[in-house]
């Protein structure tokens, strides 16, 4: 298990690397001379060479690679072009604000995907289970858009229960977490619904109930458990998805959030915001993978032992 | 065959499978019965219905599936229970199963659960039944994986079943199905998925329990060499329903149905090694969708008759405790 959680640890090294190498490539690959960038547009000649010289631009590229890659294994990832702050200032705030957004719209999706389709694998085939299929399926259907501005108008405009945007309090997360939580939520239903379905067909299953298992150990015990494998990887993706896609929920609920920073940075043609929030997502995204890798290992003794 | 009070006795079983494609008649009838401490083999071809009335007997019939008539009556100290009236999902099957009647499978790899330690898993056997602590019901798993012969038992507890080979996953199977001590076990086809030496040993093993429990086995296969060796009756099934039943002698030396007699044909002797050759069964086993009248071998049969098209033969006796269902052996009507 050391061995294991060690080697994984050491493979994020050429995976941070490579992405560090990626947004270096970015900045020189599109299209637009940085220094003229940073200057604007309209500024004189002179000011376009000094930037050009204070920032390194007038060097040979390895250079400026050793430099940059220097500079973000030291924790600096530049400065804003707009605020001139430094961009890890204004990315860590945004991103702690995105991932409570991710991580409990996960955890609400994983919840009531776990319940609805092992519910409806039970029911296999019954009008239980084709309920849930009609309800998992609208809930695939429906952007995530129309979910939130409909949960707007509903528990906010109409029944005045919940704010309508912001994050002040616990009540400003419910609508935004369910809104991004139901697609995965919707989703996953499907994934776990095939899973137990698949798990439940199993010879194994048939010893647990020759032995006199109750059906609620069968199913939540022998069955969930071997499901839980496929499942696993299905939920660090879905966790990938929800904070890469968060941006179209946080800009409906006005969430201080990395994806709406990094859209705006875009937008605003601010390069090291832009390059700062895809380190950061992608970083999250890496230590997802680590995290469901050791998840994974913990649930299957196969992987574990060999 | 049954001596004097049978442990369970099956009578006129029908099990149906609903399906799109129609309804298949796994078991269409069948009645045996079991003594305390005997063990009947059940012989036949893949999708005779042998297994369908074992996992019947187990209450485990799932859906299209359906017990549609017939009774499984267990005969207990405190009476007797009609396991085909039960809820499959009931308390009072659930009390049976495990206790009463324990079962070991064919596929060895796929029966244990792969992620969790087999001693655990024999554990949880024994805790479901029984008011042990943890660590007495740990004891008893460990006593078991030694009985059945697996060697350091205290450390294969702690294993997974992915780091045994299949004989000894079998034992493991072997050695959850007697953590409780009970009165019946049903082995489907527990060898079939093993080498020959392997299945040697694992014969050998069941024949030394069963001395030891005092259990009764059923114990289904395709494999005549092996009922040979452990039965004490045999029940020959074709096409969901019992074509000949006899003790274990009287079937070899004299089989009367044709359908037991291509079956006998069928395996190389070794005292007229090169005289004869081995003969095969024409044809194939028809689906069970296909519900023909008359005989179910009759279109296989060597022998059919005009009247075997027509009618289905009842199982009538033939000799000393040997019935057959065969208009061959009968006055035709």
């Amino acid at each position: 298990m050391i061995r294991l959680i060690v080697g994984r640890l050491l493979f994020m090294v050429p995976a941070a690397f490579l992405l560090v190498s990626f947004l270096f490539a970015l900045f020189h690959l599109i299209p637009g001379d940085p220094a003229v960038m940073l200057a604007g547009d309209n500024a004189p000649r002179s000011v376009v060479e000094g930037i050009r010289e204070a920032y390194g631009f007038d060097q040979p590229l390895h250079i400026q690679y050793g430099r940059y890659i220097a500079k973000v294994f030291q924790g600096d990832l530049g400065i804003s072009n707009y605020t001139r702050d430094p961009v890890v200032n204004s990315v860590i705030p945004r991103i702690i604000n995105t991932a409570q957004l991710a991580f409990l719209s996960m955890l609400f999706a994983m919840v009531v995907s776990l319940l609805l389709g092992c519910v409806s694998a039970m029911y296999w085939n019954r009008p239980l289970d084709k309920f849930v299929t009609v309800v998992s399926l609208l809930g695939i259907c429906t952007p995530v858009f129309v979910t939130g501005l409909l949960g707007i108008y509903f528990f906010s405009i109409y029944l005045g229960w919940l704010p309508i945007s912001g994050m002040s309090s616990w009540r400003h997360f419910i609508l935004p977490v369910i809104t991004l939580g139901s697609f995965q939520a919707a989703v996953l239903t499907r994934m776990v619904r095939s899973c137990m379905v698949d798990a439940l067909g199993k010879d194994y299953i048939t010893t647990a109930r020759a032995k006199g298992a109750p059906e609620f150990l069968v199913v939540f015990k022998h069955a969930l458990r071997n499901a839980l494998l496929p499942i696993v990887t299905l939920f660090g993706l879905g966790l990938g998805h929800t904070l890469g896609g968060s941006v179209v929920t946080e800009t409906i609920f006005n969430w201080p959030g990395l994806g709406r920073l990094m859209v705006n940075s875009i937008l605003t043609r601010d390069l090291p915001i832009t390059q700062g929030s895809i380190f950061f997502f992608a970083m999250i995204f890496i230590l997802v993978n680590l995290l469901v890798d050791l998840v994974y290992a913990w649930v299957d003794p196969r992987i574990r032992y060999d | 065959m049954a001596a004097a009070e049978p442990l369970i006795e099956v009578k006129g079983l029908k099990v149906h499978f609903h399906t799109e494609d129609g309804v298949a008649l796994a078991v269409d009838g069948v009645d045996f019965s079991i003594a305390p401490e005997r063990t009947l083999g059940v012989v036949g071809e893949s999708g005779c219905g042998k297994s369908v009335t074992a996992r019947a007997i187990m209450g485990l019939i799932e859906p299209p599936g359906r017990i549609e008539q017939g009774e499984i009556l267990l005969h207990g100290p405190d009476g007797i229970v009609d396991i085909a009236g039960l809820d499959p999902r009931g308390a009072e099957i659930r009390d049976i199963r495990g206790t009463e009647i324990a079962m070991i499978f064919q596929e060895p790899m796929t029966s244990l659960n792969p992620v969790f330690k087999i001693g655990d898993q024999i554990v949880e056997a024994i805790l479901l039944h029984e008011n042990l602590s943890r660590s007495q019901a740990r004891e008893r798993a460990i006593d078991l994986l030694a009985a059945v012969g697996i060697p350091m038992p205290r450390q294969r507890f702690d294993h997974f079943p992915h780091q045994l080979s299949g004989g000894m996953r079998q034992r493991a199977m072997i050695a959850m199905a007697m953590s409780c001590n009970p009165r019946l076990l049903i082995a489907d086809e527990p060898t079939t998925a093993l080498d020959v030496t392997i299945q040697a040993q694992v014969l050998d093993l069941m024949n030394a329990l069963r001395r030891d429990f005092n259990t009764a086995i059923l114990f289904i296969t395709h494999d005549l060499g092996v009922i040979a060796g452990m039965a004490d009756d045999v029940v020959v099934m074709y096409l969901g329903k019992i074509v000949e039943s006899a003790p274990v002698r009287e079937i070899f030396r004299h089989p009367k149905h044709p359908y037991t007699q291509g079956l006998m044909g069928s395996i190389p002797s070794l005292t007229d090694w090169g005289a004869r050759r081995l003969t095969a069964i024409e044809g194939v086993v028809p689906s069970p969708f296909a519900h023909a009248q008359g005989c179910g071998f009759a279109p296989r049969c060597p022998h059919a008759m005009e009247v075997c098209r027509r009618r289905s033969p009842d199982l009538l006796k033939v000799g000393p405790g040997h019935t057959a269902a065969c208009f061959l052996h009968q006055a035709a009507p």
